[in-house]
């Protein structure tokens, strides 16, 4: 009986405990560090993508706490592993809530971030992804507290063809499509779009191929007999099938230029290419110490500094314009909390941060405009070719969410 | 005409690298009654063994930066001893086990190398450059193809016949056709079943190493999940071409090729991203007249 009733109180106190840990007021909370979570792959295969952005977060945090964190508050990075999994990213993405984050950083694929992003937005709490190019970031997918720092790859196929028609003077386009994924469908079909509003332009048509396909021998065939030789290829292509496409092209003896979107940045899928020339593409930023901006080619070194290799795409940048950005949102807002600081983000306008200038309207949580450094390969090496170009025509919101 | 005689030519680029899989894949449920998932893991291992073990994203040629004479035969070893190393340590104890427990421990296998191979190299996609010169151009009259595509057919013509002479002229050979149609009578005949069993295996690892070289000239593109799509056409070309039979296996695998080529080149601009769909429906029609294949076996039938 005594036995039962120590219990009862003990209960009673547990309660009682839990009750005052609940009913701390939240002016409490921001008097403490700023919490960021960030939910990305530390497993499988989606390391590779996240991890150079994540380095760069981990970089900004070390930067913005050096001078005094912000809003005075120091910032605590709390990282969970989301095992390139999506029952794993709604697991971790639920334990960072309850740790009590302000701010989430997600993965950079939006099927492997989204459920870890749904779970900050269901508890009211603000979420980015670290470099996915899906437009269901935002009020139309998980939610009007979820962003990308990332552009729409749309906004990638708009500079190409305004580029590709203004500065080269090419005409007529032909494109090579990868039906395999989202990104390489939506890349082939805004580039159409946009190259059949641009006076004096031609398509001379759009053929497909899986990943699978080992050939792409009847592709070729049909290239090379199309009644006109295209001025340029589009190649709407994963880097896994790239380099496979751009040799066979080559080896037909098909000479044509080739251009193809940012996600070919880096120079790792090149090395089975040493003769490739006349390879177009924009990236954010040049990995190779050529990038006309100081504060770049000063990034590529203090990242080279601290992790003993430089970035192997510029999607790292994204990792450190992502805590610019937040920064800038929460200091404009005076505070952390979630709403304030999204309608801070709802307010940038070509914000200049160190990736380029971002935009964010409470109806678009990526950017329909993009500013690329124009990238060139001539005998299998790739530098810049100093000139920035960004699409004058922002992806227009019906292109935006087809394929 | 030339245009057709092109496509043909080009369905035939296509076709062959599917045939080869299809062998590999084929062999083993021949012999075991295997479908053997991890299959295109050992072509996967067969390509990343050419490289470096590291996680660098900027690959360093190891065993393909030997000459091509001494390159294949290594890659066969490698390939070969891991099939023997998995033959003894999974599917030798799982012998005498239901047919769907032998599927789901080949799908554990294949599941483990996949992420072995992550573990060591990392998952970005890598690229090299291994025999470079049968990516050349190949032409004769109107018609163009490409040295690989004309190796690629005749090394499938050359393994098939070799296969087929080993089944029909050797002592292993024969002793593995008989333990197909009864494993148990052929052990009580005298026909050592773990010797056959692993032979089969190292065959179908020497198999698959041939398609990771192929497969790295064409396009030399490494990433831990680049077989599976190639091999998920071997299952579907061995059963198109009859179960167990290898002649079966490669017609099925040409035709996959031959019929994906003409739809690419058939079906208008606008239909052509759900190519595969018609590929598969042709699929699905032919099995509906021939359920059992174009090349039935009596050993494939149940017996009552």
């Amino acid at each position: 009986m005594l036995n039962g009733l120590r219990r009862l109180t003990s209960l009673a106190m547990a309660w009682a405990a839990m009750a005052v840990v609940a009913v701390v007021p939240p002016a409490m909370a921001e008097g403490g560090n700023v919490k960021i979570g960030m939910a990305i792959a530390q497993s499988g295969w989606m390391t590779a993508f996240d991890e150079d952005p994540s380095m760069a977060v981990r970089m900004a945090v070390k930067d913005i706490n050096a001078k005094g964190g912000i809003l005075g508050r120091q910032v605590e990075l709390l990282v969970a592993d989301t095992k390139t999994d999506p029952t794993q990213a709604a697991k971790v993405g639920t334990e960072l809530v309850d740790q009590g984050i302000d701010f989430m950083i997600v993965s950079c694929d939006f099927d492997m971030g989204a459920p870890a992003a749904l779970a900050a937005q269901n508890a009211g709490i603000l979420a980015m992804s670290i470099c996915s190019g899906s437009p269901k970031w935002g009020p139309q997918g998980v939610g009007p507290l979820v962003y990308t720092i990332s552009v729409a790859v749309q906004a990638e196929s708009y500079l190409l063809a305004e580029w590709a028609k203004n500065k080269k003077g090419w005409n007529s386009a032909y494109a090579l499509k990868e039906t395999d994924y989202t990104y390489t469908r939506a890349e082939c079909s805004g580039f159409q779009h946009h190259w059949k509003e641009l006076p004096g332009t031609k398509f001379l048509g759009e053929d497909t191929y899986k990943v699978a396909d080992t050939s792409i021998a009847v592709q070729i065939t049909r290239i090379k007999a199309l009644p006109e030789k295209p001025d340029v290829i589009l190649l709407c292509s994963t880097v896994t099938a790239m380099p496979s496409i751009i040799r066979q092209l080559r080896a037909a003896g098909i000479t044509t230029p080739l251009m193809t979107s940012m996600g070919a940045d880096g120079d790792y899928w090149l090395p089975s290419l040493p003769d490739l020339s006349d390879f177009y593409l924009p990236v954010h930023a040049s990995i190779f110490g050529d990038d006309p901006n100081p504060d770049v080619r000063a990034f590529m070194e203090s990242f080279e500094k601290a992790n003993g290799r430089r970035p192997t795409s510029s999607f790292a940048l994204m990792g450190y314009s992502l805590m610019q950005g937040y920064q800038r949102a929460v200091e404009r807002a005076g505070t952390t909390d979630s709403e304030a600081v999204a309608a801070e983000l709802n307010k940038f306008k070509d914000e200049p941060l160190l990736i380029g200038p971002r935009s964010f309207t409470p109806d678009i949580h990526i950017q329909t405009r993009v500013r690329g450094l124009m990238m060139e390969v001539q005998n299998g090496k790739m530098k810049s070719t100093g000139e920035y170009y960004m699409n004058e025509t922002p992806v227009p919101f019906e292109v935006l969410f087809s394929e | 005409m030339t245009t057709f005689l092109q496509i043909c030519v080009d369905a035939a680029s296509l076709g062959s690298l599917y045939a080869l899989a299809a062998l590999g894949v084929g062999l083993l449920w021949g012999v075991m009654k295997l479908v053997n998932f991890a299959h295109g893991e050992f072509i996967t291992i067969g390509a990343y063994a050419l490289i470096v073990p590291s996680g660098a994203v900027i690959p360093q040629l190891f065993i393909g930066a030997l000459p091509i004479w001494l390159m294949v035969p290594t890659m066969c070893l490698i390939v070969a001893v891991v099939a023997l190393i998995t033959e003894r340590i999974i599917f030798r104890p799982l012998r005498h086990a239901d047919p769907s427990t032998l599927l789901v421990a080949s799908f554990s296998l294949s599941f483990f190398l996949q992420y072995l191979i992550l573990l060591i190299y990392g998952g970005r996609p890598k690229s090299i450059q291994i025999g470079a010169s049968l990516n050349g151009e190949f032409a004769f009259g109107p018609l163009r193809t490409s040295w690989i595509d004309i190796v690629t057919i005749s090394t499938t013509i050359v393994l098939l016949i070799a296969v087929a002479l080993f089944m029909t002229r050797t002592r292993m050979g024969v002793q593995m056709r008989a333990a197909t149609q009864d494993f148990r009578m052929a052990r009580m005949l005298g026909v050592r079943g773990n010797t056959v069993i692993a032979t089969a295996f190292a065959v179908s690892g020497v198999l698959a190493a041939v398609v990771s070289f192929f497969l790295m000239v064409r396009t030399g593109a490494l990433a831990p999940r680049m077989a599976a799509p190639l091999v998920t056409i071997g299952f579907i070309a061995t059963v198109i071409g009859g179960m167990g039979s290898m002649v079966g296996a490669i017609l099925g695998g040409f035709l996959v090729g031959v019929v994906s080529a003409f739809m690419q080149f058939i079906l208008p601009e606008a239909m052509r991203p759900n190519r595969d769909a018609f590929v598969f429906a042709i699929v699905i029609l032919m099995l509906l007249v021939r359920p059992n294949g174009l090349i039935s076996l009596r050993s494939q039938k149940e017996r009552v």
